[in-house]
């Protein structure tokens, strides 16, 4: 099977833009989740994890005109891919990698939730009717860079950027391209945080995963992107890879559309999948970034999940970042991948933050001490969505 | 009670679009979650807002809006206890 | 491996899950026509469909018949195209927290509102875990979904797939595209296809899928190229490959449409009515193509 390495790395979340302070955040405990400055919602009392920078300084940061439409989801794109392509020694007015994959839902809502009414009623903003849908933002994301031989839009909700990456190294695997990018965006809006409210499951303190006082999750945004690339072009390239995407697996729980199932089916089956994908045992992983929303009914089922994969005497080290960037939804597979190669490069442990009370369901408790008892050489990440959409990723060095 | 009861069960059927059924249909005791009706927890959530859009009830844990949505009966008990319509 | 079209079915504005357009068309309706719904109760009861909206019903009406067809009840991998997802839902959440505010809203209309509802709710139906996933990139949703089938196929990690294209067009939101010159004057219409694949060759399969590429803003070099080299690989004359006539006058337009191009081409290949090979173009406002590549059985 082609070795899928990892050659260029970018992150945007509330831990700040870029590789570097995301870090330092990790390492020195700092969560970005805080009370809202940006986004003007009626639900202004619940904690979530915006990224610090107005969408009109996002713009300034990007290097984007003024002028053309564009979306807050496409500018925190735009950011964290430049990181991911200049890591891997891309340069402007270079050539691209030639495949772009990105995950996002929402799309374009922010602008359209502001501006439907106008649509319907006044026509004074109707330039923001076709940047609605998600494949709208993947081409306002792409087109600021040049031109991408191939693009196309994930989505499988909190999973998304994670299957993206799934579609970007199968484009590899099956020798279509040497290189591919691949990852999510998503943005606040007030669309989904009021669909996760109706849900009644958000909290409104900070998030505590894996502890048995957890009420729920805290939203966040970002983007992240990795570039990933066959062992014959990271070769002929000449570049140094960070690491390997070793393995993957989706799978469907096909249980419900919002619940997972109690023994969390969909979790354990992509779990295996993605082992299975890796040659590896489930004693040969050193680190679990955990989905773990927060939610009383998510954490329950993956934890059990990750009880039976790995036995329940056995479970490695778990945590979930979601604790320090909330949960940015179709993001969360690529920032959560990146936040798992940071802790493999760096050989650290991210701390579960908020974790207090031990919950009586579960064999194991989250990381509490950022110091592995072993090196890291295997890393896990769990990205479920709505209706089941499980995926995991591992990250192995090389 | 009995014309609160009809109500409420056309109202249930409205906002949870049971398509196909009618009051007669629904059983005063009959459990809605699970078995008899079959409702689930999105169900759950509906009936929430049905309760504070209708009856001014507001209900924040869906967890403990269990023993409430039991049965069509036992809601309209507490909407009868704790409501302004 | 080789990949076949076991199975497809279409709801659409012909006559639903059957082939009557081929001799009996219904001609279409500008500039919105809906589609002509099937009888669902015969795959859904009240109770298991109270939250799906029509384009869910189709989705698994469409996909149980393919399931039913091809006698492949647990597909190894269930994959959906969809361009606007469940724009009714989306609609209807969006319009009440923007006219009722954000204190009262409906939990259903946004689970709905999700694009990957589609392919998940065809999982739950079939209690099936395989492998499962959504595409949502414009006007070639389709196609990439089709692509991912085609490469698990290649990877060897299945042996049967089932695809679908959903979409669906509610008056408010065609009016809305229709002001930003969507439409052009084109039949706006709805998407319900579904397509079973799998790798073993049986009396039934429709069509062979050769290949499958998506091009951005490809040069019309670039597309020949794309076709040249496919061509060599599969050892077929560029010639040999027939682009039919596209079914857009029976069928409409939305952004996956050319999930009946695909369709159609597949019952045509199946009844001779079409030469051993077929090249599909799709070429979506300029902005993205699609090449797939079709054999005869």
């Amino acid at each position: 099977m082609t070795k899928i390495y990892v050659t260029g790395y970018g992150i945007v979340s509330a831990l700040g833009i870029g590789i570097t302070p995301t870090l330092e955040a990790l390492k020195t405990q700092r969560s970005g989740i805080g009370p809202l400055r940006w986004l003007n919602t009626l639900h202004s009392h619940l904690p979530c994890a915006e990224v610090g920078y107005s969408t009109e300084q996002l713009r300034e940061i990007a290097g984007v005109p003024k002028g053309p439409v564009t979306t807050r989801t496409a500018l925190m794109g735009i950011i964290a891919l430049e990181e991911a392509l200049r890591a891997s020694g891309w340069s402007k007015g270079n050539p691209l990698p030639p495949v772009l994959i990105s995950g996002t839902t929402v799309g374009g809502m922010e602008n359209t939730e502001a501006f439907f009414l106008d649509f319907i009623e006044n026509d004074s903003k109707n330039e923001y009717i076709l940047a609605h849908d998600c494949g709208v933002c993947t081409q306002m994301i792409a087109s600021h860079f040049g031109k991408f031989d191939t693009l196309s839009t994930l989505s499988t909700a909190c999973s998304s950027a994670a299957n993206a990456m799934i579609m970007a190294a199968d484009m590899i695997r099956t020798g279509r391209t040497d290189i591919a990018v691949a990852g999510g965006s998503e943005c606040l809006s007030k669309f989904h945080l009021n669909g996760f409210h109706t849900l009644k499951i958000l909290d409104k303190d900070p998030c505590r995963p894996f502890d048995a006082t957890r009420a729920g999750l805290n939203l966040g945004e970002g983007a992240a992107y990795l570039v990933l690339e066959s062992e014959a072009s990271v070769k002929a390239r000449g570049v140094t890879p960070i690491c390997l995407l070793s393995g993957y697996g989706n799978a469907c729980d096909a249980y419900h559309q919002t619940a997972s199932s109690p023994e969390g089916i969909g979790a354990v089956l992509s779990m295996e999948k993605a082992l299975k994908d890796a040659g590896l045992r489930p004693r040969d992983i050193d680190y679990i970034n955990a989905h773990g929303t927060g939610t009383p009914n998510n954490d329950e089922s993956e934890g059990l999940a990750l009880m039976k994969v790995f036995g329940a005497d056995n479970v490695p080290p778990v945590s979930s970042t979601k604790s320090y960037t909330g949960h940015t939804t179709s993001a969360a597979g690529s920032v959560e991948s990146v936040i798992s190669i940071l802790a493999l490069q760096h050989n650290f442990l991210p701390v579960n933050l908020h974790f207090k009370y031990p919950m009586k369901e579960l064999s194991f408790l989250p990381v509490t001490n950022d110091k592995p008892i072993r090196p890291l050489k295997h890393v896990m990440t769990n990205s479920f969505g709505f209706g089941g959409n499980d995926t995991t990723t591992l990250f192995s060095k090389i | 009670m009995e014309h609160m009861i009809l109500d409420l069960k056309k109202q249930i059927i409205e906002v949870l679009n049971l398509e196909d059924m009618t009051p007669e249909d629904i059983d005063d005791n009959a459990p809605l979650f699970v078995e008899g009706l079959g409702l689930d927890s999105i169900d759950a959530l509906e009936l929430i807002v049905l309760m504070e859009k209708q009856y001014s009830i507001k209900l924040e844990d869906p967890g403990k809006s269990k023993e409430i949505f039991r049965s069509i009966a036992t809601m309209a008990q507490f909407i009868q206890e704790n409501g302004t319509q | 491996m080789p990949v076949y079209i076991q199975s497809a079915a279409q709801i659409s504005v012909q006559n639903p899950l059957c082939d009557d357009w081929l001799t009996d068309p219904v001609a279409l309706q500008a500039p919105l026509q809906r589609i002509r719904e099937a009888d669902y109760r015969r795959y859904l009861d009240p109770i298991a469909s109270r939250r799906m909206g029509k384009i869910l019903k189709r989705a698994i009406a469409t996909a149980v018949t393919v399931v039913e067809d091809s006698g492949i009840e647990q597909p190894e991998a269930i994959i959906v195209g969809t361009g606007l997802g469940c724009i009714e839902s989306t609609e209807k959440f969006l319009l009440a927290m923007l006219r009722e505010g954000e204190a009262l809203l409906s939990p259903a209309n946004f689970i709905n509102s999700t694009h990957n509802t589609i392919s998940s709710h065809i999982a739950i139906h079939l209690k099936c875990n395989a492998y499962n996933s959504t595409y949502v990139h414009l006007g070639i949703s389709f196609e990439s979904a089709l692509l991912d089938a085609f490469m698990q196929f290649q990877l060897g990690r299945i042996r049967s797939a089932l695809v679908g294209a959903h979409d669906e067009m509610v008056p408010l939101y065609f009016s809305i595209m229709e002001k930003a010159g969507f439409w052009e004057g084109k039949t706006a219409t709805e998407t319900a296809v579904s397509f079973m694949l799998s790798d073993t060759l049986t009396e039934r399969a429709m069509a062979e899928i050769r290949e499958v590429i998506l091009l951005h803003r490809p040069s019309e070099e670039r597309v020949r190229q794309a076709i040249e080299q496919t061509s060599l690989r599969l050892g077929i004359p560029v010639e040999k490959w027939v682009i039919p006539p596209t079914v857009k006058p029976l069928f409409g337009e939305s952004f996956t449409n050319h999930a009946y191009e695909v369709y159609a081409a597949a019952v045509k290949l199946q009844r001779g009515l079409l030469n051993e090979h077929v090249l599909l173009i799709n070429n979506y406002r300029g902005m993205e193509t699609s090449l797939i590549f079709l054999s005869k059985c």
